[in-house]
């Protein structure tokens, strides 16, 4: 029976997991990332309800998702009102993908 | 034909493109595919209500994904189909042009759709709902809005559902 490192028949498969980029790495920015993938775009307060973060946290984790180009902004002028928007990328949603993906293909793997 | 040239032949007879660098951009793309199924061009894809209304995660993904080949190869549309254009176009009126009344238009349909699923079985509940979703709306938009769809009589059936 021929092993490989990991069990698994596809070695590759969590080697995979390295070339996705870090920040996607913590629970928070992945569940932000989430938000931001079954959505338009969301604004601040709209992201801090629905995840219930601190502002603080929040910002952070935004703005490693935007530095990495998963997440932009932009300034919505639309109704009375301004703010500022966040949405995600291609590269977002394909890493979010990619991320997916990995973890099904691991789990079908484990399970056979 | 791919996803995505279709998505493309529909937006160009709509004198839309598929670019979806802004975000009024965005939400006027999905409100527009949405509204063209009600209408019943169906392309394919899903929607689940989320922060703006009816969205379908797979339609930006198929947008961030343009085949490359673009205008060049794009079909024409035939007579049937322009038909459910030129309707959904006149259905909407200068609303087309604006975000905001669009996805204002596609939630209240979609709520009409599926608002009695979800424990919103009554007009006054699912205007409370948007309410609440959607406070940057006024209530004499939100009427005006019903108003349109109930005279149109495209969604009769669902209108009936409602206490």
């Amino acid at each position: 029976m021929p092993q490989t490192q990991f069990g698994l028949r596809s070695a590759s498969l969590p080697d995979r997991l390295l070339k996705l980029p870090p920040p996607i790495f913590n629970p928070n920015r992945i569940r932000i990332m989430l938000a931001l993938y079954n959505a338009v775009g969301a604004d601040f307060t709209e992201l801090k309800e629905k995840l219930g973060l601190t502002d603080g946290a929040l910002a952070t984790y935004l703005k490693a998702l935007v530095k990495d180009g998963l997440v932009t902004t932009e300034q919505d002028h639309t109704g009375n009102r301004e703010r500022t928007v966040y949405m995600i990328t291609r590269k977002g949603l394909k890493t979010i993908d990619e991320l997916l993906e990995v973890f099904g293909s691991i789990k079908e793997e484990i399970a056979q | 034909m791919t996803s995505y040239d279709e998505v493309a032949v529909y937006l160009k007879n709509l004198g839309m493109d598929t670019n979806l660098g802004t975000f009024a951009e965005r939400v006027r793309v999905q409100k527009m595919v949405y509204m063209l199924k009600q209408f019943g061009a169906d392309l394919g894809f899903g929607f689940t209500w989320y922060l703006r209304g009816p969205y379908s995660p797979s339609l930006t993904k198929t947008l961030f994904n343009p085949t490359g080949e673009e205008d060049q190869s794009l079909r024409q549309l035939n007579t049937k189909e322009l038909e459910v254009v030129n309707a959904m176009r006149n259905f909407l009126g200068s609303d087309f042009y604006s975000a905001e009344r669009m996805e204002l238009m596609a939630s209240l349909v979609y709520l009409i759709k599926h608002g009695p699923e979800n424990d919103l079985q009554t007009r006054a509940k699912i205007i409370r709902f948007l309410r609440e979703e959607k406070p940057q709306y006024t209530s004499e938009e939100i009427e005006q809005v019903w108003q349109r769809i109930s005279v149109s009589g495209m969604w009769n059936d669902e209108l009936s559902r409602l206490r």
